[in-house]
């Protein structure tokens, strides 16, 4: 209100109104906003006085008619006015400027001289770039997004261009309202995991469906094989309304990525090289205990504490504190993780060419992009992709045809548990050097937690492998090709109707070596292994065969497009699997070289079939009122054989309301509303019967289900869509989802003998609000802004189960055998996916609960028995904030009334359930992010740009697992005690109570919470102005960029990175449990165009 | 126009004769259902096959059944990574956390939910031998199967009767789409003592070698040997099905004394291949740094020495002299010097500097690997308890001073007088099963030491239904153990506790 109030004298009253309408809806969500909103009220000042007048109008080139509410501007001012109805404009003209700005969106911005005249007349042509607001995903064709009755994300060429993401999921980031992005692993090539609008499936993936040039990929589609470069534009369906067309392929929603197909510009045949390079590095440590506990002489070494074997057994200090330093004699403490993480070089060499002809265009193009990461001794992710892209067109036909080839060949990495790198670098003691040989000569010591290494005194009880031994014993090497083909074939056999039939093809061949030498030490250095070998390969086929019938016709005012279309899919995957150890020879890492007796083979082959046929239909009347309406039956093997086909429909209506209603300033808004169902399939072997075969003995595994079906997802989309001031669009999306018949793999009762039944059981629902706003928010003389902000919110709830809460227990993406995870979160009705549960150290004498003889009930121990008989007043709150034993227990040593802060009796007890006398189990943490944000924009002046997008994440937890178990090996720097006032140093015993035997503990619950820089370009461009000058006029132009990604984050999480979770469900079950730490890149680039 | 309107018509019926044409059904290439794993009569040996793997599944991983002989000390370690130190081996004794944030449910889960997944397979076959009335090749086949499945069935409900309070009895022909009440652990070792008396009697009647897959042992185990095998576990798990000394003395030992008439003379040896066949608690305890002898077993070669690591400064070898399994060159115990896994802040209790190393060959040579899961001894000293604890000393004492057995022949000990009381010579037995069965059966020494009331107080003696098959049945939580509830059903008064009220 104020807002409205203080700025509306300066205003006119279109712009108040707008004002005031906007401001109220923002007040109601987002304080970024408002902030914006202020920039752009700020930018678009009153007219001013005036010298003169000059009056026109202004038409589009391709019809001659009017264009309304084209923005016309003197530039150098912010003086401007926007055409009317008949696309004339009248304006005031200060002495000493002659410019005029002529801007219509979807147009080219032509600048014109005034010179003497009075009268300008104007034709504007088509901006070939912004020719893509035409949308082709979950629409039957290509529709213009003002005919859209939902919502649909883009991300044009000119976005994607400023930073090309290693990856297209990476390129999603911060773009677009509803999107969220977790990279949980900084393994390079691994791409990472998309959510739309939240899950939308209570188990199993809440993966996209991933379309590339209209092939439907499988599910666990890489994304890291896509070159961004070849990307036009991608399309997103964030929600089952847009995205029903896809039925049960589409309950989370739908990627799809669109690849280039010729040149800018017609009939000429265009060239672009591109190469990048840089450095990666990681942007922070981990925070790690740099102090111990042991005793020290008088010379600052180790004391010894084994009088038998000397040389061997350290003491630890009576007062069991950690606050003395390592020896200096022996290197001190040194900063292993910057041993481990290095800064390596990164580069990327892309080039292309395309050409636009009459009848035919192609694109061809190749890219070698190499990321070794920061990991020591681990190969670099390497990648070759080559691209063809063709039509051509004869008469009524019209052939189209992709070709896409990508090969890679990475790296792998043990995360999450102990004999991995990111264990041992945390694990081992600040004092060992990483680089000293082992006796047998071969380079980093291996077991220095269990084997002294020669000059280090003593061991410390710590069975970490040091990082650079198991990286340069044990080799992971993933190699990939993928193949993506399609051909389409189009005949218009009259003007109101073409028949359309595509075959695409995709093939992906993964396979993975994991190889131990022969020569590596077992555990206590003892012996050597002998080695050995895991070998997989994994392939998989897909063939979709689509024909398609288009009908458009218009009817006086009514236009009606209908399409038929018949889908046919086959999906049949293959894996083999050799593993043995015991390698005879040396460095000859073959299956013949392993011991026979060891050899485990595996294999596993699938097929997935599935038919649909679609029908739908677009009406609208005027392009004013457009009603649209679907519906498809989906056929699947995936269904139980009493479900084998399911029905999914979408109804949706909009309005633009300003083709009815002028609103000054306003030149399109448009009201929407869609109601549609999507679905999701079980996985392969769901609706079986199982029997695990190990050794060629089968065991009970899975109660069949005949009647297993889809999932139904039905969403409520309803939307607006602005274009104000010709330099803005804005729009506001909520969404309501109802996912029933969720696909659950369900316990059993043990004595059913089968463990678990895949069953359609429950329900979740999800609510998302959606505001997204951009645009050119400030121009003038050689300067310009553009920005564009996104935000949303999504909240998820399981409303109906139908059967006691259970445990994830590894089998909902929360990663098996991970033990913290498996138990902490749980499906439970009423309650979001994504809450953590587990045990609360008390932190308030006000949670104590007593009887009637006033002792205390609900404390216990983490590690011990309840305290009983100990009133209220025999508590404390220590420094850390956690209720302490207030006085030590009384012995022959201890006087009564010793305060145990400080000492080894200072315990963090645990609150208790009253009723079962077991530790409390509440919930602890929320993984679900509050909201979600995004913002980037691009500055320029002259020929200089400078990009940046940084993305929010508010609110939302994560339960730092590392950390936990950097306690109970004591080594994170919590325990470092050094510098700390003498009052408030805490023991070994006190870290070991709030580990709590690494039972999930609100202890290790943190904020994940986030602002990050993700991605900076500073950019020149020498375009022909400049280059001809110097002869080098036949190149379009050079760019020349210095490009960040990843670069700083501000966050309260404490370690590498709030970007962590467990692999599968990234974004609802977030752990931090010794993963590859996300890393940054800084780059320079060179592009050139001719 | 004509030749439009064909090529419509054309188009149209080509999509809509294309519907419905897809062939949706796909089989399922990877794993078989019962159909297919039942298809043939002779399947059956494979799906017995299959409830033997899930029989000896909870032996496999280490950390599964290491709880019970850590919290009966037996074994001693201070690792906590997995909750171990905290849930088992802490003083006083803390509950059992039976709820679903403690993260090592799988330590209680896997054990129950494998043994009544053997059941099921036992019971399939059963069903269609014995109901179904399916017959194999030949007669003996038929009742080789029949026996493994009983002897499965018995086994499971052998390890479910002394492992948990309670338990689901379930015959071949019960409908498992309803609800299966729980029974008391006394009702289910009868059960279980059903099937081992109808393994016996085929074994008697019949005369076969076991499918080689039933069993992973180094040669063909026959029935002779089966039956031999099913006596001595029929008479181990009478004997272990005591949760107090108040019920070992009410034990049916003349059963006991039965069964061992005729049990095995021959140690009970597997093969372990890392596939279906391993050993966890075997397996690991060759490792020098890792889980170590607690102190109370020790003492059992050598009294004098201490109940407990001193807080500070360091300990000696024990006196070999006593026992000569104390001597390293018996290669029982092995004293490793390294006490710096063992950390000090959970209490010097932990520490030991002896290590099992009985058996270092399985943990230090590759697979195959034999690996013995009962001692023949078993039956020797069981049969010397039985009589006992039937008034029968002087058998007892017999037994124990046979010069062919290993408390004679290896500990080279004197004899057990004649006028040993009953009490003496049982202290002998115990002893002896503590050393000669050394961590072969599932939680064989926590099971005799519950039964001699000599756990700490507060120890927990049998364990809850997991909290997740309860809340899958939606029946209260429960749990056992905790000083507070010691003498309560499920947790140890410490009567006879060994650490602080026996000398």
């Amino acid at each position: 209100m104020l807002l409205s109030e203080t700025k509306q004298t300066n205003l006119n009253r279109g712009e108040a109104m707008f004002i005031d309408i906007f401001y109220k809806s923002f007040k109601a969500s987002l304080r970024a906003g408002r902030v914006l909103l202020l920039l752009m009220i700020a930018f678009s000042a009153p007219l001013r006085a005036q010298e003169r007048t000059v009056t026109g109008n202004v038409k589009a080139a391709e019809d001659n008619s009017a264009l309304i509410g084209a923005s016309v501007v003197v530039k150098g001012t912010s003086i401007g006015t926007v055409t009317d109805v008949n696309g004339g404009y009248k304006i005031s003209v200060p002495e000493g400027r002659n410019t005029l700005v002529f801007r219509y969106i979807g147009y080219k911005t032509q600048e014109v001289n005034i010179g003497d005249r009075t009268v300008i007349n104007i034709t504007m042509e088509i901006d070939a770039k912004l020719q893509s607001e035409v949308i082709v995903t979950g629409v039957a064709e290509g529709t213009s997004t003002k005919l859209l009755t939902f919502s649909v994300g883009k991300i044009d060429e000119q976005t994607l261009k400023e930073v090309p993401a290693s990856d297209a999921a990476t390129a999603l980031r911060g773009k677009v309202a509803g999107v969220q992005i977790v990279q949980p692993s900084g393994i390079p090539g691994t791409a990472p995991e998309i959510r739309l609008r939240g899950v939308t499936n209570i188990q199993g993936t809440s993966t996209p469906l991933i379309i590339i040039d209209g092939i439907l990929t499988p599910p666990g589609t890489n994304l890291a094989d896509i070159n961004v470069n070849d990307i036009e534009t991608i399309e997103i369906l964030k929600g089952a309304a847009a995205a029903s067309l896809y039925g049960s392929q589409a309950a989370n929603g739908v990627v799809q990525i669109i690849t280039k197909r010729g040149a800018d510009t017609p009939n000429k045949t265009e060239y672009t090289l591109r190469s990048e390079w840089g450095s990666t590095s990681l942007q922070r440590f981990f925070p790690v205990n740099n102090s111990h506990r042991w005793r020290l002489d008088d010379n600052g070494n180790f004391l010894d504490g084994n009088a038998t074997a000397p040389g061997i057994q350290r003491t630890f200090k009576a007062d069991q504190i950690f606050d003395n330093p390592y020896p200096a004699a022996l290197g001190g403490t040194r900063n292993q993780q910057a041993e481990l993480y290095r800064n390596f070089v990164v580069s990327s060499n892309y080039a292309s060419i395309g050409s636009t002809l009459k009848n035919t265009n192609f694109l061809a193009s190749g890219e070698r992009f190499d990321q070794p990461g920061i990991l020591q001794l681990s190969p670099a992710f390497q990648r070759y992709n080559a691209r063809l892209n063709i039509d051509h067109r004869i008469d009524k036909l019209k052939l189209s045809g992709s070709m896409f080839y990508a090969n890679s060949t990475g790296p792998d990495a043990t995360e999450r548990q102990q004999g991995g790198p990111f264990y041992g670098i945390l694990y081992l003691e600040p004092d060992f050097d990483l680089n000293i040989n082992n006796p047998d000569g071969s380079p980093y010591w291996a077991y220095p937690g269990q084997v002294p290494a020669p000059g280090r005194q003593g061991v410390s009880g710590n069975n970490a492998i040091n990082p650079l031994y198991s990286l340069n014993q044990t080799r992971f090497d993933v190699r990939r090709n993928r193949f993506l083909g399609n051909a389409l074939l189009s005949y218009q056999f009259a003007d109101f109707l073409r028949a359309e039939a595509q075959l695409s093809y995709d093939r992906a061949n993964e396979g993975f070596q994991v190889t131990t030498k022969k020569s590596t030490y077992n555990a206590n250095m003892s012996a050597y292994t002998n080695g050995g070998m895991t070998i997989s390969d994994f392939l998989e086929d897909g063939l979709i065969g689509t024909g398609s019938l288009y009908f458009n016709r218009t009817f006086s005012d009514v236009s009606v497009k209908a399409t038929l279309r018949y889908q046919y899919e086959n999906y049949t995957t293959r894996f083999d699997q050799t593993s043995g150890s015991n390698f005879a020879v040396e460095d000859l890492f073959q299956v013949q070289n392993l011991d026979r007796t060891t050899l485990s083979v595996v294999s596993s082959a699938t097929e997935v079939r599935a038919e649909n046929i679609i029908l739908n239909a677009v009406f609208d009347y005027k392009e004013k009122y457009i009603l649209e309406a679907s519906v498809r039956r989906d056929g699947t093997s995936l269904f139980g054989a009493d479900q084998r086909y399911q029905n999914f429909f979408r109804v949706g209506g909009s309005w633009r309301i300003t083709q009815d209603v002028q609103i000054p300033n306003i030149q399109e808004w448009k009201i929407r509303a869609t109601i549609g169902t999507t679905g999701q399939r079980p996985p392969f072997a769901a609706q079986y019967e199982t029997f695990s075969i190990a050794g060629g003995v089968p065991q009970k595994v899975a109660l069949g289900n005949r009647n297993l079906r889809s999932s139904r997802v039905q969403e409520l989309e309803l939307g607006t869509n602005v274009l104000f001031l010709n330099r803005f669009n804005f729009e506001f999306n909520y969404a309501t989802s109802s996912i029933d018949d969720a696909i659950i793999n369900v316990p059993l009762p043990a004595f059913s003998g089968f463990t678990q039944q895949f069953q359609n059981i429950g329900q979740l629902r999800t609510n998302t609000l959606e505001f997204q706003l951009g645009g050119e928010l400030f121009r003038e003389n050689d300067f310009a802004f553009n920005l564009n902000i996104t935000a949303s919110r999504t909240l998820n709830e399981v409303t109906r189960l139908g059967r006691a809460p259970f445990s994830t227990n590894g089998l909902f993406g929360t990663a098996g055998n991970i033990a913290i995870a498996n138990d902490m979160f749980r499906i439970q009705e009423g309650q979001p996916l994504g809450i953590m549960f587990g045990n609360i150290h008390a932190t308030s004498l006000d949670q104590l609960i007593t009887d009637a003889n006033g002792n205390v009930i609900n404390l216990r121990a983490p590690v011990g028995a309840q305290p009983t008989g100990l009133k209220r007043e025999d508590f404390t709150v220590n420094s850390d904030g956690y209720v302490i034993r207030r006085f030590r227990p009384t012995s022959a040593t201890v006087p009564a009334n010793t305060p145990a802060e400080g000492t080894v009796d200072e315990i963090a007890l645990l609150l208790l359930d009253t009723e079962t006398q077991q530790p409390l189990v509440a919930e602890i943490g929320n993984g679900n992010p509050a909201f979600i944000a995004g913002l980037n924009g691009t500055f320029t002046w002259k020929n200089l740009s400078l990009y940046v997008l940084v993305d929010f994440q508010f609110g939302g937890n994560i339960y730092n697992a590392t950390r936990q178990l950097l306690y109970f090996s004591e080594r994170h720097a919590d325990l470092d005690q050094a510098g700390k006032p003498e009052e408030r140093k805490k023991t070994a015993t006190y870290y070991s109570s709030l580990y709590n035997g690494n039972n999930s503990t609100k202890h290790f619950v943190e904020s994940g919470a986030y602002t990050w820089i993700r991605e900076v370009n500073l950019s020149y461009t020498f375009g022909k102005e400049l280059l001809e000058p110097i002869g080098l006029g036949f190149f379009r132009d050079i760019r020349l960029s210095l490009i960040g990604r990843n670069l700083f984050v501000f966050t309260p999480y404490s370690g590498y990175s709030p970007e962590v979770a467990l692999a599968n469900n990234s974004t609802t079950y977030r752990v931090d449990q010794f993963a590859y730490p996300l890393f940054r890149s800084v780059t320079g680039t060179l592009q050139v165009r001719f | 126009m004509k030749k439009k309107h064909f090529i419509y018509l054309f188009v149209g019926v080509l999509l809509l004769t294309a519907i419905g044409c897809a062939r949706l059904d796909v089989q399922n290439p990877n794993n078989p259902d019962t159909e297919r794993v039942l298809a043939r009569d002779n399947d059956l040996i494979g799906v017995t096959a299959g409830a033997f793997v899930s029989l000896y599944a909870p032996f496999g991983v280490y950390f599964i059944n290491v709880n019970l002989e850590w919290t009966a000390d037996y074994i001693t370690m201070t690792n906590n990574v997995g909750g171990w130190w905290s849930e088992f081996k802490q003083e006083p004794r803390p509950q059992y956390n039976n709820t679903v944030a403690n993260s090592n449910l799988s330590y209680n889960r896997v054990p129950y939910e494998r043994w009544n997944a053997a059941i099921s397979s036992a019971n399939d076959v059963i069903r269609a031998i014995d109901v179904q009335g399916r017959r194999l090749s030949t007669g003996a086949q038929t009742e080789m199967v029949r026996a493994g499945a009983y002897f499965v069935r018995a086994m499971a409900l052998g390890y479910l009767a002394n492992t948990y309070n309670q338990a689901p009895i379930v015959s071949e022909t019960a409908d498992v789409t309803q609800r299966i009440e729980f029974s008391d652990y006394r009702a289910v070792l009868n059960a279980a003592l059903v099937n081992f008396d109808t393994v016996i009697a085929i074994c008697g009647r019949s005369t076969f070698t076991l499918a080689a897959n039933f069993i992973n042992t180094p040669v063909p185990y026959t029935s002779a040997q089966l039956r031999r095998l099913a006596s001595t576990y029929a008479a181990n798990f009478i004997a272990q099905n005591a949760r107090t000394a108040a019920e070992n003395a009410q034990t049916n030992w003349a059963r006991v004394l039965a069964y061992t008439d005729n049990g095995m003379t021959q140690d009970y040896v597997i093969t372990l291949d890392g596939i279906n066949w391993n050993n966890g608690i075997q397996g690991i305890a060759g490792l020098s740094w890792y889980w170590r002898v607690d102190h109370r077993v020790i003492r059992l070669l050598d009294p004098t020495y201490p109940k407990r690591y001193p807080a500070t400064g360091t300990l000696r070898q024990a006196d070999s002299s006593l026992d000569a399994r104390m001597r390293p060159s018996s290669r029982y115990f092995r004293y490793e010097n390294d006490l710096s896994f063992f950390n000090l802040a959970r209490g010097p209790q932990l520490r030991s500097h002896y290590r099992f190393a009985r058996y270092d060959d399985l943990y230090n040579l590759p697979y195959p690997q034999p690996c013995t899961f009962l001692y023949a001894e078993t039956n020797r000293l069981l049969r010397a308890e039985a009589q006992a604890m039937t008034g029968n000393l002087t058998g007892a004492i017999s037994i124990l001073n046979d010069p062919t057995g290993r408390r004679k022949a290896i500990g080279r000990l004197d004899d057990i007088p004649a006028s040993a009381t009953r009490d003496q010579v049982l202290d002998a037995i115990f002893k002896e099963r503590e050393l000669e069965l050394m961590l072969t059966d599932f939680a064989l020494h926590f099971k005799d030491n519950r039964r001699r009331d000599i756990l700490q107080r507060g120890t927990v003696t049998m364990m809850p239904i997991p909290v997740t098959e309860l809340n899958t049945l939606q029946l209260p939580v429960y749990t056992f153990g905790g000083v507070a509830n010691a003498g309560q059903p499920g947790t140890a008064s410490g009567a006879r506790d060994w650490l602080n009220v026996l000398p």
